[in-house]
């Protein structure tokens, strides 16, 4: 598998940091992004548990997300575990415009020249 | 913490949960563990929203964390990576001592195959079958031979590092050298599935447990 580029993201990464962006200022649980995710590619599957959660702590330790866990409270009055919630930060916002704007660019040919047909 | 009732799928969900995170910090297990029960808990609520069946839920559950076994595994070594930063000197020895396994293993068991492929025994049979899988010998199979002698070693010192160097760093070494000698029997004997299924074993053993504890 080819090492990644520092600083790059992955597609999964990309979708999670877009989820959370496009999310406003709801902050979400790991639950609701893998909807939110499915929701946006049109999938009828839910990401990977073990896949989603790995790339959040990614994020997380990129400084590009920050979470925290809801007040033990809440949780208990809706009957539900707590939900450690997630938010985009700033430095998510500008990685994730980059990424983006990379998407975007045309592809350079790799082709030397002289070799075009 | 996780809660321990659910079918018979969830429940192995939850089990996995437990045991990927075993051994690490406490702090971040816990946390680990009290994501994946909100999880759950959150699939279950959005079951009852969708109408969704409960053996649907638990497939799906299943598939969902089957699916992720590999990032769960990668995710507890960047764990483990980032806890054993600061014991440089500890993972040096730990590596030094898994590749001199490693080497050691490898040694036995190309020893081992070498005389098993020059030793011509009568077709063993077992219930009737043979169990020397279509050929008399590893000599007549030197890529075989190759293969298991690495691919067994290599699997078998994997375990050894997990859970031998628990108990003792000396019993690890030591055990290298007859478990070797067992495995290349497994081998050589064409007990194809159970040497896999044992070699399987001892690679998940692996990446369950991550980096071995350290040398004191």
């Amino acid at each position: 598998m080819p090492r990644r580029r520092p600083g790059a993201l992955l597609p999964l990464e990309v979708s999670i940091l877009a989820a959370l962006r496009d999310g406003g200022t709801e902050d979400r649980h790991g639950f609701a992004l893998a909807q939110a995710i499915a929701d946006a590619e049109e999938s009828r599957r839910l990401t990977a548990t073990g896949t989603l959660y790995r790339a959040l702590h990614r994020l997380d330790d990129a400084g590009l997300i920050e979470n925290w866990w809801e007040d033990p409270d809440d949780a208990a009055q809706a009957g539900r575990p707590r939900r450690r919630l997630y938010r985009i930060t700033g430095a998510g916002v500008t990685a994730l415009a980059r990424s983006q704007a990379e998407a975007d660019m045309p592809a350079v040919s790799r082709v030397a020249p002289g070799y075009a047909s | 913490m996780i809660a321990a009732s659910g079918d018979r799928r969830t429940r192995l969900v939850r089990w996995w949960a437990r045991r990927y995170t075993a051994g690490l910090d406490p702090l971040t297990a816990a946390s680990r563990r009290a994501e994946m029960d909100s999880d759950l808990a959150e699939h279950e609520r959005f079951r009852r929203d969708a109408g969704w069946s409960t053996t649907r839920l638990s497939r799906e559950r299943l598939r969902r964390t089957l699916a992720g076994v590999p990032a769960d595994i990668g995710w507890r070594y960047d764990r483990l990576r980032h806890s054993t930063n600061h014991h440089g000197l500890t993972s040096v020895l730990g590596l030094v001592t898994t590749v001199a396994q490693l080497a050691l293993a490898v040694y036995f068991f190309a020893f081992a195959a070498y005389l098993v492929g020059n030793t011509r025994l009568p077709d063993q049979q077992v219930f009737g079958t043979s169990v020397l899988a279509g050929f008399e010998s590893y000599a007549d199979e030197p890529g075989a031979t190759t293969a298991a002698a690495i691919i067994g070693a290599l699997g078998f010192v994997l375990a050894l590092s997990a859970t031998a160097r628990s108990i003792s760093p000396i019993l690890s070494n030591a055990a290298t050298i007859p478990i070797a000698m067992l495995a290349t029997l497994f081998f050589w004997l064409g007990i194809w599935p159970l040497a896999v299924l044992v070699l399987v074993g001892a690679a998940v053993d692996l990446a369950l447990r991550g980096q071995p504890p350290a040398l004191h």
